[in-house]
């Protein structure tokens, strides 16, 4: 279907791409600039689905996996509304040493750490799978072809999980069920590459 | 005769022994061909970047 285009996304509140997305060997490779806030986003949303996507982080990088972005102009970043699947060099990038882990790569940022043997140095591809059925209120995530995590996505549990974060007070927050995939600029290099969805029905 | 009957009992041991030791080996085999069926099942993915072939 695709393999040679950014068809299927855009820019974060924009109708086009950013400029500092390029395909590169079969991948899209990120490459900051001083603009930043260059973050992308599927011109489709989606609500229960599983997200199937290839990662690779340059030295001292840091990037992420967003779902259930909610575009509006009050929320400037895909951040504030979209939760975050942490896309880190673990042994590099000072992130990897606060929060109790849970700012380390395949972590679901600042809530469920990812334990270090699961994820593969920065330069290396890594498999990320990540499962989101609000019909059953829950959330799964692989890494490299192991389960590391496992938890609710909406409901009191969820509004525990997420009091407990730096995201509490955020308006807007894993509020919405339907949204964008998005990923995210944080001013370092990236790629992203074999990225699928299946819908869940 | 007794030597013949000790031999018999020898035959019959070591053949109920191979029967029993091959049962597992077929299980497994019916084990792998129910996970390949599964795993092969890509038909209902969208592709948002990628090299996949979509059938």
């Amino acid at each position: 279907m695709d393999g040679t285009s950014f068809d299927n996304w855009r820019g974060y509140g924009l109708e086009e791409m950013h400029s500092g997305w390029i395909l590169k060997n079969g991948s899209m490779a990120f490459t900051p600039s001083e603009v930043g806030g260059e973050n992308i986003i599927t011109k489709q949303k989606f609500t229960n689905f599983v997200l199937s996507l290839e990662w690779k982080i340059s030295e001292s990088g840091n990037s992420g996996i967003f779902w259930s972005v909610y575009e509006d102009e009050k929320f400037k970043e895909a951040y504030q509304t979209g939760p975050e699947i942490q896309v880190l060099d673990n042994a590099k990038h000072p992130d990897a040493k606060v929060a109790s882990g849970t700012h380390k790569a395949g972590s679901l940022y600042d809530m469920i750490a990812c334990p270090d043997e699961f994820i593969n140095p920065a330069g290396e591809w890594n498999l990320c799978v990540l499962e989101i059925n609000h019909k059953t209120n829950q959330g799964k995530l692989s890494m490299n072809g192991n389960e590391v995590m496992n938890f609710p996505i909406h409901g009191d549990a969820w509004d525990t999980m997420v009091t407990n974060s730096k995201f509490y007070g955020w308006e807007g927050f894993g509020k919405h069920q339907t949204g964008h995939i998005g990923l995210q600029d944080h001013g370092d290099k990236v790629w992203y590459r074999n990225i699928k969805i299946k819908e869940l029905k | 005769m007794k030597k013949l009957i000790v031999l018999m009992l020898i035959t019959v041991a070591f053949s109920t022994c191979k029967q029993v030791q091959k049962e597992p080996e077929v299980k497994e085999i019916e084990a792998q061909e129910t996970e390949e069926i599964e795993v092969t099942n890509d038909t209902e993915w969208i592709v948002l970047f990628g090299w996949y072939v979509v059938r």
